[in-house]
């Protein structure tokens, strides 16, 4: 017999680590709130015949994002066997909440009271009987990272599943209010299978349960009246009615089960918020980190090991054995050259950066998962707010430091449109880990001297999503208030090594495959194009057909001043994948070349710009059209492509306008004179200026409404 | 000869990428272009 168990609970209280120690899996997991957007199945390690669903967070069963549509959906439609409900032991009061929604659906629930060892490690204890006699449900103490309490949870999880015992909700409301949901639930009992579930939501006037109950005007009349019959004599909407009612019952209840050692203690947690989130240092050690972060992967420890890739690994072992095995051979010149010129050349350049990107990977791992990251979100928070933006979608961009695809995904958790399109648009323009090489590349080969460069283009990121929230927000389409941003900030945990590790070997793994298929074609294609003329000959790169193509397109990049057909195409070739960048110009500027002073990796690349032409060909392809599955994601998030094209139309202008000023007035400031490109770079830089500073076209109400990130933490 | 086989082993290499990276895009059941995915199953569409 076939059984399907579902995961749910409230956000960021440990679904995912739990799905992937029963199922072997290793979804990626975050410490903070809204990872999971979608949900996601597997089978049960020892027990293939139990499907396992992990359902994004949700906090109740009254949907108002996209990812709280997704569990609510599949927990009222495709009714699963039986549901874990994943509760947070060091925040039970509000993860309590949602069990009341689910003891009623008339699905067997179990409690996996999860994080119970910090319970016990702060001296809290939980009356595990007692609660579980409160809520109506069998409740299995839990700690998913840890491993304890797992067979035991799916264990009860199965039996309660072959038994098809229904959990039955313990808690009642008040005598008004039952009165008023049995008349509901008299008049739909023979619409719907759970008419106690429906007849609540209808109370609270839910707009998807009355769409699935069909009502005929009559009867919504009458229940309508009940509605305000019960709202008259209790004097509050009937949505707060059911929540209140709901709280006061877990207030009780958690006063029998949990006895706290210390109710007013300050947790180690707190006291590291009131430095790294104090108003005034936050913003400095938010910096600091993150300086450090791409200075010891970019020009340290992250270096020391590219360097010997590139110079020794993919400079002298492995071209010199390539070479002399196809001498042997005896291959033909083409040949020699598509495998030396092209595959190595292109894959090579790319794979030179992996040392860099494990490292970098291995830190932004500790940021997540000791819990900064969540504090980054709080900070930056407090800067965009003041700009009218909305704090949620720096989750996106916090995703997207790893791949934009998934940061463009999680925008869907914003509720309000205007605000969701921002942020899809806005959200490439933070460096994923695809554009590391590119930013290893620019600052290892013309920056070497200058460790803040790396950190630099990860500020400059976050610099093009203020501007760009400044002045989409005074235009017509995305004028208005803003969503509120409420997020949870979990409590600091020392991250363990062998998840730090999974990882870093998960996110570089999918580097090298990737460098094995897509970067592998994609050099291929550049050593043809480039070797090659129209009459299909041999030739020179410089009258191939690359150069022909690039010599033309070139011209557009020109007054950025990285005009050279090489750059172009490599920009070009970026749109396929951004690594690409780095390939084509391995295949381009005879990657391994030696320089006269011996100096090897990329030194025709350095002769080829100067440091001003570096940081605009940087800045463009940092702030230009993401990759082409990224723009796909943007696609599927907009759902047109009037908006798509708007996106990478807006993404591509400004990287143009902003690498124009910066290629510009640098050149004017380092002494080159005053040109035509200089002008049209400040009538540039005016109308931004202009765009920032101009008024809103609505006053802002965003003040009033916005309380800002609310710090709700456990412990 | 040394051509012909290692030329082979070139092109079915191509090939085997070549397909590799189309059945991903064609199935959209992972992203074709984004290294370093956290998860590949959150490209899913």
């Amino acid at each position: 017999m076939k059984i399907k168990i579902a995961l749910a609970g409230n956000p960021n209280s440990g679904k995912t680590t739990l799905f992937n120690a029963l199922t072997g899996s290793s979804q990626y997991v975050g410490n903070w709130p809204g990872v999971t957007v979608e949900k996601k199945a597997g089978r049960l390690k020892d027990n293939k015949e139990v499907e396992l669903v992990d359902l994004p967070g949700i906090y109740s069963l009254s949907p108002y994002t996209l990812e709280e549509i997704v569990s609510r959906n599949y927990l009222m439609d495709e009714k699963p066997d039986a549901i874990i409900n994943i509760v947070d032991s060091t925040n039970i009061e509000r993860n309590l909440y949602l069990t009341t929604q689910l003891t009623e659906l008339g699905i067997p629930v179990v409690i996996a009271l999860n994080m119970t060892d910090i319970i016990r490690k702060n001296g809290d204890v939980i009356d595990n009987k007692a609660l579980s006699q409160s809520m109506g449900c069998e409740v299995v103490e839990i700690s998913a990272l840890k491993g304890i309490g797992l067979k035991e949870i799916t264990e009860k999880a199965i039996a309660l599943a072959r038994e098809k015992r229904q959990s039955i909700p313990k808690h009642a409301f008040s005598e008004p209010v039952e009165k008023a949901i049995k008349e509901i639930e008299a008049l739909i009992k023979e619409k719907v299978d759970n008419p106690r579930w429906y007849a609540i939501k209808l109370f609270e006037r839910d707009k998807n349960a009355l769409e699935k109950v069909n009502l005929s005007s009559d009867e919504r009349a009458r229940i309508e009246a009940i509605i305000v019959s019960c709202k008259k004599e209790l004097d509050d909407d009937s949505e707060s009615i059911i929540t209140n009612e709901r709280y006061n019952y877990i207030g009780d209840v958690t006063k029998k089960c949990v006895n706290k050692k210390n109710k007013t203690r300050v947790t180690t947690s707190d006291k590291i918020d009131n430095i790294v989130t104090n108003r005034f240092l936050a913003l400095p050690i938010f910096a600091l980190i993150m300086f450090l972060v791409y200075y010891v992967s970019i020009s340290t420890v992250g270096t020391l090991m590219t360097d010997w890739v590139n110079d020794v690994l993919f400079g002298e072992i492995i071209p010199g054995a390539v070479e002399s095995f196809l001498t042997s051979m005896g291959t033909s010149e083409w040949l020699n050259s598509l495998i030396l010129d092209g595959v190595i050349a292109g894959v090579g350049a790319v794979l030179g950066f992996l040392p860099q990107m494990l490292v970098l990977f291995f830190f932004l791992g500790l940021l997540e998962d000791s819990g900064y990251m969540a504090r980054v979100a709080f900070i930056m928070d407090r800067i965009f707010r003041k700009f009218g933006l909305s704090g949620k979608s720096i989750i996106p961009m916090l995703i997207g430091t790893g791949c934009s695809v998934p940061g463009i995904m999680a925008s869907r958790t914003i509720e309000n449109e205007h605000d969701r399109k921002m942020s899809i648009i806005t959200t490439s323009f933070i460096p994923c880990s695809a554009k590391l090489p590119v930013i290893a590349l620019i600052v290892g080969a013309m920056f070497s001297q200058t460790p803040w460069m790396a950190s630099a283009a990860y500020f400059i990121g976050i610099a093009a999503v203020l501007v760009t929230g400044i002045i989409l927000k005074k235009t017509k389409a995305f004028s208005g208030e803003v969503s509120p941003f409420v997020m949870e900030l979990p409590p600091y945990k020392a991250p363990s090594l062998k998840g730090l590790l999974i990882h870093m070997w998960d996110r570089g793994k999918s580097f090298v495959k990737k460098a094995g298929t897509v970067i592998f074609l994609a050099s291929g294609f550049i050593w043809f194009v480039s070797s090659f003329n129209w009459s299909l000959e041999m030739v020179e790169a410089s009258e191939s057909i690359l150069a022909s193509i690039g010599s033309k397109i070139a011209v557009v990049f020109s007054p950025l001043g990285w005009g050279d057909w090489k750059a172009a195409m490599a920009t070009l070739t970026g749109l396929v994948a951004k690594e690409n960048i780095v390939s084509t110009l391995g295949i381009l500027y005879g990657f391994g070349e030696v320089a006269e002073d011996g100096a090897k990796i990329w030194v025709l690349l350095s002769q080829s710009f100067t440091q001003v032409s570096a940081i605009s060909f940087l800045v463009f392809n940092l702030l230009c059209a993401p990759c082409f599955a990224a723009v796909g994601a943007i696609r599927r998030e907009m759902g047109n492509m009037k908006w798509t094209l708007i996106a990478v139309g807006y993404q591509t202008g400004f990287a143009y306008v902003v690498s124009l000023i910066i290629y510009q007035f640098g050149t004017l400031f380092g002494g080159g004179g005053f040109h035509i490109g200089t002008a049209v770079a400040m009538v540039m830089l005016a109308v931004m200026i202009y765009l920032i500073a101009r008024p809103n076209r609505r006053p802002s109400k965003s003040k009033e409404i916005w309380k800002g990130a609310v710090k709700t933490q456990g412990g | 000869m040394g051509n012909f086989i290692i030329g082979m082993i070139v092109f079915g290499a191509f090939a085997a990428a070549g397909y590799s990276t189309y059945k991903k895009v064609k199935s959209k059941d992972t992203c074709s272009c984004c290294s370093g995915c956290p998860s590949e199953a959150k490209c899913r569409k």
